[in-house]
């Protein structure tokens, strides 16, 4: 069994004015609309920045843990990081991203979030086994819940 | 809008939200505009600000990375879905 490790850091302040400039269509080509629910709490007013950028950090740590081709279509509402119980972030996938992680076997993800600043952080991982591709042409109306033992948001 | 009017632009967007260490007007139609600075989410406002100029909306298929690699590679994925 072989850990997959990505990361990544996001500036607050792209994410702030993407918001400021495009509100619910930038949250909509970002994010699920779970995750817009879990961001805005339903209301409609726009999530803290900080929040988001932390969202977005975490989906590029896993996109980069899935490793997909140029030519395959992610996107980033197909890779969700919704709150679990007791507010740690957790990975649920779809479509493509699904695809991805079950060709290569991923499974057990754990994704965890930092700020400080003007800077959000997120580390993801998961564990790698032998591939199955038998589920290359699965449906992608199912999701793949990954719970995740992470640290969470601070 | 011909194909060099669609590139204008192309690289219009890129110049107002690609954030490029190069100049958008002049970088290499070919070059890779991820090498050139260009961040994921930078991506993400390039799809919105080129949805807005030419009223249209990128289909999931199209959001790939290829898709943003460079002004060719844009400027091809926005004639094909205008003409869809």
């Amino acid at each position: 069994m072989t850990a997959r490790v990505g990361c990544d850091l996001q500036a607050v302040a792209p994410v702030a004015q993407a918001l400021a400039h495009r509100g619910r269509r930038y949250l909509r080509a970002v994010c699920a609309p779970e995750e817009v629910q879990d961001l805005t709490g339903g209301g409609a007013g726009m999530p803290a920045p900080e929040s988001v950028a932390g969202r977005f950090a975490a989906k590029e740590a896993v996109l980069k843990v899935l490793r997909p081709e140029p030519d395959d279509a992610v996107p980033w509402p197909h890779i969700l990081i919704r709150s679990g119980p007791g507010g740690e972030p957790r990975v649920q996938l779809r479509g493509t991203a699904q695809r991805l992680a079950r060709q290569a076997g991923l499974e057990g993800w754990s994704v965890s979030i930092s700020h400080d600043g003007p800077f959000a952080m997120a580390v993801a991982v998961a564990t790698e086994s032998p591939g199955d591709d038998t589920d290359a042409g699965a449906s992608t109306d199912t999701e793949l819940s990954c719970g995740a033992g992470a640290a969470g948001n601070p | 809008m011909d194909s060099t009017a669609v590139e204008t632009t192309v690289r219009s967007v890129l110049a107002d939200q690609g954030k490029l260490s190069e100049d958008a007007h002049s970088i290499a139609v070919d070059a890779d505009l991820y090498r050139a600075g260009m961040t994921s989410h930078a991506s993400v406002n390039v799809m919105l600000g080129l949805e807005d100029e030419f009223d249209i909306e990128f289909p999931e298929e199209r959001l790939t990375k290829a898709t943003f690699t460079s002004v060719q590679s844009i400027t091809e994925a926005v004639e094909a879905i205008r003409n869809d």
